[in-house]
Parts: C-alpha cells; structure tokens; sequence
C-alpha cells in the first residue's frame, strides 16, 4: 500500500506553496491539515494514522506537478480524496491480514484491582489539583450525576454562567483534554 | 442548544458511526480537514458518544460498529481508558478540593494552632517549619517565575516573534518566525521552556498563570494564551497589563484568521483585542504597551484615520525608544494611507 516514492525538497516546497503562496501560512496550513487528517484516520479505526497522512501527502505531491495548473478549488478537497482512496486500500489490506481476537470493551462491570483503582483515583485527584480552581469546579461538576436529570443539571450550570449549553460543553471538553493529557501521563498510558 | 447546533450534532454523531452516505460524509471530512472550530465540535460529540458507549446507551449495533471503528484505533482506546476512570472516580470528588495553602493561609493555620493547642512550645516549632517550608515553596516558585521570564526576555532580545507589544519584554524588531535568531537564544528559550513547564505543575497564581500567557504567546500558542490569561484576569480584574497581554492574542489570533480567510472569526477576535484594550486603558491610561497596541489594532484593521491619533498619541507618551522609531514608520503609513 505504501509507495516508495519520497518528495523531494523542491517537491514539497511546490505542494507547500500550492497550499499558500505565503511560506508562514503554507506552513501552518500544512500543520494544520496534518493534525486534522491524523483525527480523521483515527475515527475510521485506522491503526498507523500518521503513516496513512503522510503517504497522502506523498500522493499528492507526486501528482501535484501534473495537476497543480488545471485544479480548481480549495486543496483540502483533493487531498480528501486521496485520503479517502488510501483508507480503502487500507481496509482491503487488513481485511486480507488475519483478524487480531477483539477485545470486549463492553463488560464494563470487570472490577479492576483495588491498587490500579488507588493508582487511578490517585492520580485523578493530582491532575484535578493542577487545574485553577474555576476550571477544576466546572469539569467536576459537568461530569457529575446529580440527583436530577444530567441534561437539566448541565443547563443549569450555563445558565449560572450566563453561556449557552454548547458554549459549556467545549470549555468542559477543552478542560477535559488537558484533563486526560495529565491523566495519560501520570497513569504512564 | 439552537437548532443549528443540534443538527450539526446529530450530523457528527452518524458520522463517527459510520451512518452516513459516502458524499455526505466526504463534505463533513472536507471541513474537518481545516475547519478547527468544526473538528473541536466533532470531538465535543465523540466524547458524548464515548460516555454514551461506557453507559451501554447506544443500540447495540451502534455498540458493535463503533468498535471496531474509533475504539479500535490506539488514540480510540486510550480515551475510552479515560472515559471510564473519569465517570468511575469523578463522582466522589468534591466539586471545590482543597488548594494548596498559600504563604499566608500557611501562617494563620499556623498561629490558630499556637493558640488552641495546649502545647505551646510544639504549635511554635510547627508554625517555625510550615514557614519556613511555606518561604522555601515560594522562593522556589517565584525562581521557576523569574527565570522562565528572564530566558524568555533573552531569548526574544534581538529579534521579537509578534508584531504587537507583550507587556514587559524589552524591545526587539519584529520577526515573523517563532524560533529565536541565533543557536545561543535557541538554548535560552528551552531554559524558559523548561522554567515554564514546572511552573505548570506548581499551583497557579494570578503571576504564573501571566507568565505562561506572555511565553504561549511568544510560542504562537493564543488558544493557550487566552485561557491562561483569561484564567489571570479573571483573578485579577484590575490588572491592567494581563488586559493588554490578553488583547495581543486577540490581535494576533484575528490576524491569522483574517489571513485564512476566516473573516468573521478574525472579526470577533478584532472586537475582543479593542475590548481589553480599552479595559486596560480605563485601568492605565499610561500603559505603553496598551497604546502601542491600540495604535497598531487601528492599523491592522486599516482605520488610518484612528492609527494616526493613536500613534501620535503614542509618541508623546514615549517619544524617544525603539518602539517610537516603529511607531513613526506605522504612523507614516497611515498617513499616507489618508491621501489615496
């Protein structure tokens, strides 16, 4: 599935510039267009995402000389494309490829050891305290039950903050993130 | 939620379970792929969707697919890992968990006990150690504080990564890139990189929480940047430099959306840098770096006529620097700008 066929500097400056004439922006582009596609290969279930972005953008700089005249519209568009063409063949080949035993992530009453449990509860406990504190209120509390619906409790807190629902759920998501990156961390994963 | 958000909702949530048609799905990859308001929204609903999974709420095909989907991948994974430690500890957390005492409350917890504990003379040795620990904690502190900084002004005096004026750091001429000129700047920035990093672990103050905010900004980082001083100011409302310094991410993120193309997010960071300059203004009308910058908002935003008066207003307030020569060379263009 992998080429051999690697860019050359001047191949790559060509598709750099080819995403923006100014070299700053075409580089942030770049970057950019590279974190998302690494997200996208993820959610498909794909196992070596960065490698799969990557060969995209191999691909597309290949071609990129024979097309880069005639193509009109925005890059992201064609690098989709190929994008989408190289999960395919990502697909094929691991279905060719004999299928590792799956995992049920679905038994989730399997008790865990009391240590892992201690080590777990430990380290969320030194990861909620490097939060200040109005960061460390708000996660808390959006990912508590309370005794009346999630939903209603939720609404609440926006409407204490004087935000909409959605503007919540990204601060909770943005707090969780840096959240979980500690988590990762301490619980060495 | 309006309607527009649910539908947007809804729309992401079939995506992530494979549910939607070819075309439909090839548009929504198209915008994830540089749309990061988008992609933040998509990550927004998987961590629903992945609550929803540890709870057992989705259908069991949805169960079964999404598996073999996002859980499959080792990112996927991890994050149902998270997922289940946080809906299985988070419940017994206090939503206010005790902070780390600061020096003072260090001290008064250690004079309450001298006076309720029998023992004087071991309330008065353990007063002696907690401030004694409490001066060490905070010369420590206050060293990863200054040093992150210094490396930070050192590494940036020669040539200065934004165009706008960080409260603080000295002046150096503008560059567009991020990484210091020279290899010796090059090792001073990891030094304030590290400085920075234990900072982060260390409890955060109105000051630390500056800091981190002045070096993401000098690193291009004004996501970072914004919470963390949003983080300070909101600590701090009347400080007039953390205003300006939160006004500069403003500036500069909006300039990179404009420069993308994305106008009306551009336009909304615009409207914030003006809104915190002017609260830090009404709080300093001296400040140089929050006149400075407001000069150089008008001249972003092209109004000349405003980019004179506020250069000029400038320049009598410091009228012989640096930043007076780069303010005579802006203040040309605006006027020069007003004849054609």
């Amino acid at each position: 599935m992998r080429n051999t066929w690697q860019p050359t500097p001047e191949d790559f400056s060509l598709f750099l510039r080819w995403l923006d004439q100014d070299e700053e922006k075409a580089a942030q582009r770049y970057e950019n267009i590279r974190r998302n596609l690494i997200a996208i290969f993820n959610r498909r279930g794909c196992h070596c995402s960065e490698e799969l972005t990557d060969e995209t953008f191999n691909r597309v700089t290949r071609r990129l000389p024979g097309m880069i005249d005639t193509y009109v519209g925005e890059p992201a568009r064609y690098i989709i494309v190929v994008a989408r063409n190289l999960h395919l063949e990502y697909v094929k080949e691991m279905e060719r490829q004999e299928p590792l035993p799956e995992h049920d992530h679905t038994d989730l009453s399997v008790e865990t050891a009391d240590e892992t449990k201690e080590e777990e509860y430990g380290c969320l406990e030194h990861c909620l305290k490097q939060l200040p504190p109005t960061q460390r209120k708000l996660v808390v509390g959006y990912y508590q039950e309370s005794k009346r619906a999630k939903i209603d409790h939720r609404k609440q807190m926006a409407d204490e903050m004087g935000i909409g629902l959605n503007a919540l759920r990204i601060r909770a998501h943005r707090i969780r993130t840096t959240l979980e990156e500690c988590l990762k961390q301490c619980l060495r994963y | 939620m309006n309607k527009e958000v649910v539908e947007h909702d809804t729309q992401l949530r079939r995506y992530l379970l494979d549910e939607l048609p070819a075309d439909e799905q090839q548009l929504i990859e198209e915008r994830l792929l540089i749309d990061n308001d988008y992609l933040e929204q998509m990550l927004v609903v998987e961590e629903d969707l992945i609550d929803d999974f540890t709870t057992g709420k989705l259908s069991p095909q949805q169960q079964a697919k999404y598996q073999k989907l996002f859980l499959a991948s080792p990112e996927g994974k991890k994050k149902l890992q998270i997922s289940q430690i946080l809906k299985k500890h988070l419940n017994h957390f206090p939503s206010e968990i005790a902070p780390q005492m600061t020096l003072w409350e260090r001290i008064q917890n250690a004079l309450h006990q001298t006076i309720s504990l029998p023992a004087l003379k071991f309330a008065t040795a353990a007063m002696l150690v907690l401030g004694l620990s409490a001066i060490s904690w905070w010369a420590f502190f206050q060293s990863d504080l200054k040093t992150g900084i210094n490396a930070l002004k050192s590494a940036y005096g020669e040539q200065r990564p934004l165009e706008a004026r960080i409260t603080g750091l000295p002046y150096a001429s503008f560059s567009k890139s991020t990484l210091p000129h020279s290899q010796t700047s090059v090792t001073k920035l990891k030094v304030a990189d590290k400085a920075f990093q234990e900072l982060m672990k260390e409890k955060q103050t109105v000051s630390s929480l500056h800091g981190l905010g002045k070096y993401y900004l000098t690193q291009k980082k004004f996501d970072d940047a914004i919470s963390s001083l949003d983080e300070a100011v909101r600590n701090a409302p009347n400080d007039s430099s953390i205003y300006t310094d939160l006004a500069v991410a403003f500036l500069e993120r909006g300039k990179l959306y404009q420069a993308g193309a994305q106008l009306e997010k551009g336009q909304i960071d615009f409207d914030n840098c003006l809104k915190h300059l002017r609260f830090a203004l009404a709080q300093n009308p001296l400040l140089p770096e929050a006149n400075y910058n407001l000069a150089l908002y008008y001249q972003t935003t092209q109004a000349w006529k405003d980019a004179e008066e506020n250069w000029q207003k400038f320049l009598n307030l410091e009228p012989r620097s640096k930043w007076s020569e780069e303010a005579r060379h802006y203040l040309s263009i605006a006027v020069e700008a007003q004849k054609k």
